[in-house]
């Protein structure tokens, strides 16, 4: 109730201001809503028109109307061209291939970025407005004006992008124009309307403060975050259509449904884990920012402030990367479910390798994060009581770690495989099989877990007369979920078949959300009216700590582009898989250290552009000082 | 005391939880807790 406590202040000014706001919010999202009929011209009806054309012949006269529809579409949609060498434009000085992996890949980074800020920009707002906490409001202001600058970028990357695949592609994209040019008219509106909600929401921050005012700006953030989502989905869908494609036949030929080319077997888990990811990416690109600001701080008020921005930053970061192995692992395993062949060569080919080097980089994004709220424990006096526990802790998540990327095919010379006995190492060989590195994933989660638990209750102490019993409980809940998990992942995982193996990985998941869950709920009752044992002393952080966020947005960064790449070269020789084969000079796969470069390039260079947009923001910071 | 009263008491409850929880989640996927061959 105290949300609407706020509302119904200043109403002559405020009530101009929010129906203009709101009416201009109508149109813009009313607009796609409206046009989006137009958007999906073959609808429902034609979702079977294949399937139509081959059921059993029906009365005359209804039949034939019915029997030409699917003869018409085939009219209008040419099979997927069969291009030679000579189709690819070559310009000089220039590979096609490597430019257009770098301009998508820093356009894919910068718009994970944008999209994702105003999603947590949005909750911060809502909590400030709910708490009445106007370091809420100041702290989501300074988030969205770091992601503004970043906005251009990734407008200018996406434009850059359309350019270079129709230079360099231009065949390929004819097809794709032929199946998704509604959506491609879509993209742009909504893409107006992101704007125009962006806009509105920056410059209209300071001006919407108060009042009935404030919720329409609230709302503002909502709808920004609904035509971002919307435009990511989009996007998504055209580069899960190129995985696995829908609503065309052998040939490439589209069927007229717009909707099945959209909604084809990858495009939800997709659209699931870049959401997911990009949350836990803009967490660790603003921290890395609260990091800057806060080495760079020259009063203790300063430093105070960027600390807290980077704790805010790195538990937005954690808490969206605990449920993204969840999410990754679904999408492997539908990509297994729509080509086996796809899924092989993910995980057990060519891209092996690169889950090793994945497993490398998580693992030291969970360390750093770790790190990271060790140091934080510095800022309570109550800390005392669980430092002795953090040896502990770091001893099990390392050797989580070092499970996670033991390898299970080693590159060896007849010598060295005679040494060893065999392919596989006599201890460490079962480790580098999947149940091993479930289980180390799910334990090093409910470490990370248990650091954050330690974390938020050093400063308090609980006031209910059952907290022993509730701290009882929340140990059982760990031992009880950890045996549970270790059994899963031995028993099922190395002496039952294949389908248990795969099936208990479901279980272990659900045992480390259980504990996740029922020990927050715990958290909850147990902490209400909890006494603090001193006040935080924000900004006594030493700096090295500040360096565990740089850490966290650089594997966040590369991570991105390693992953991302594998998810793309699945596709092997195929523009469009099994339905539009590359013909290019470079459809082929790289080897893995090739495409790693290519990768650190763009990582450079997505850092360089990052620290030029934080020099930016700290020349704006300036000017407001200099103001006041 | 009490503290390892209810440590056993919420243990014992769980062990209950999780034993359901899998045989659940075993039995959503066509199989059964206990495997055969």
């Amino acid at each position: 109730m105290r949300l609407f406590s706020v509302v119904n202040r200043e109403i002559p000014i405020a009530k101009r201001r929010s129906l203009t706001a709101l009416f201009l919010l109508f149109f813009l999202f009313a607009l796609p809503v409206v046009k989006s009929a137009d958007f999906f011209p073959a609808g429902i009806d034609t979702v079977y028109a294949s399937e139509d054309a081959a059921k059993p012949a029906t009365p005359a006269g209804e039949g034939e109307v019915k029997a030409a529809q699917p003869e018409e579409k085939k009219k209008e949609y040419p099979p997927a061209p069969q291009l030679k060498e000579s189709d690819y434009p070559q310009v000089k000085y220039i590979n096609g291939r490597i430019m257009t992996w770098m301009v998508a890949q820093l356009h894919l980074w910068f718009a994970a970025f944008v999209l994702a800020v105003p999603i947590f920009v949005f909750i911060i707002e809502a909590i400030g407005m709910a708490t009445k906490d106007k370091r809420y409001d100041k702290l989501a202001y300074e988030f969205i004006k770091v992601s503004l600058t970043a906005y251009s970028i990734t407008a200018v990357f996406g434009g850059l992008l359309l350019f270079t695949l129709v230079v360099f592609y231009p065949d390929f994209m004819k097809y794709m124009a032929n199946i998704f040019s509604p959506t491609f008219l879509a993209y742009a509106l909504i893409f107006f309307a992101e704007s125009a909600c962006l806009y509105i929401y920056y410059y209209g921050w300071h001006a919407m403060e108060t009042g009935f005012s404030k919720w329409a700006h609230l709302t503002v953030g909502w709808m920004l975050n609904v035509v971002g989502t919307m435009l990511m989905f989009f996007a998504n869908a055209w580069v899960t259509f190129m995985m696995s494609p829908h609503g065309v036949d052998a040939n490439g030929v589209f069927e007229g449904n717009l909707w099945a080319a959209i909604h084809n077997h990858l495009w939800n888990p997709i659209n699931l884990h870049r959401v997911i990811a990009n949350v836990a990416y803009g967490g660790s690109v603003v921290g890395a920012y609260a990091a800057y600001k806060f080495l760079s701080a020259r009063t203790q008020e300063d430093r105070a402030h960027y600390d807290w921005m980077g704790y805010t930053a790195n538990f937005i970061a954690i808490a969206a990367l605990l449920p993204l192995p969840f999410a990754g692992y679904w999408l492997i395993a539908e990509i297994y479910a729509y080509s086996q062949q796809m899924g092989i060569t993910a995980m057990g080919g060519v891209f092996a390798w690169l889950f090793i080097t994945q497993a490398v980089l998580i693992g030291a994004l969970f360390l750093s994060a770790n790190y990271y709220l060790w140091c934080g424990m510095e800022r309570s006096k109550g800390a005392v009581k669980y430092t002795k526990y953090i040896k502990y802790i770091a001893f099990v998540i390392v050797t989580c770690f070092l499970v996670w990327f033991t390898p299970h095919t080693l590159i060896l010379t007849p010598g060295e495989l005679k040494a060893l006995g065999g392919p596989y190492h006599k201890y460490l060989g079962p480790l580098g099989i999947m149940p091993a590195k479930n289980t180390a994933v799910n334990i090093m989660l409910l470490f990370t877990f248990l650091s954050f638990m330690l974390y938020q209750r050093c400063n308090k102490i609980p006031t209910v007369s059952w907290a022993s019993r509730g701290n009882a409980f929340q140990i059982a809940i760990f031992v009880t979920a950890i045996i549970n998990i270790g059994i899963l992942g031995i028993y099922y995982g190395y002496f039952t078949n294949t389908v248990y193996k795969v099936a208990s990985s479901v279980l272990q998941v659900a045992s480390t959300l259980s504990v996740i869950i029922l020990c927050t709920v715990i958290n909850i009752f147990m902490y209400k009216g909890a006494k603090e044992v001193a006040p935080l002393q924000w900004g006594k952080m030493p700096d090295r700590s500040q360096y565990a966020l740089f850490l966290l947005a650089v594997s966040f960064t590369w991570l991105m582009g390693l992953m991302g790449y594998i998810r793309s070269a699945l596709r092997q020789h195929w523009h469009v898989y099994t339905v539009f084969r590359d013909s290019s000079p470079d459809a082929y796969t790289p080897t893995i250290g090739y495409a790693a470069n290519v990768v650190t390039v763009a990582t450079i260079l997505f850092m360089a552009f990052v620290i030029f947009i934080f020099w930016l923001s700290t020349l704006s910071g300036k000017k407001e000082t200099a103001h006041h | 005391m009490k503290s390892i009263v209810s440590f056993v008491f919420a243990l014992a409850a769980m062990v209950v939880f999780f034993l359901l929880l899998d045989v659940v989640l075993f039995n959503a996927q066509g199989l059964s807790l206990i495997f055969k061959g």
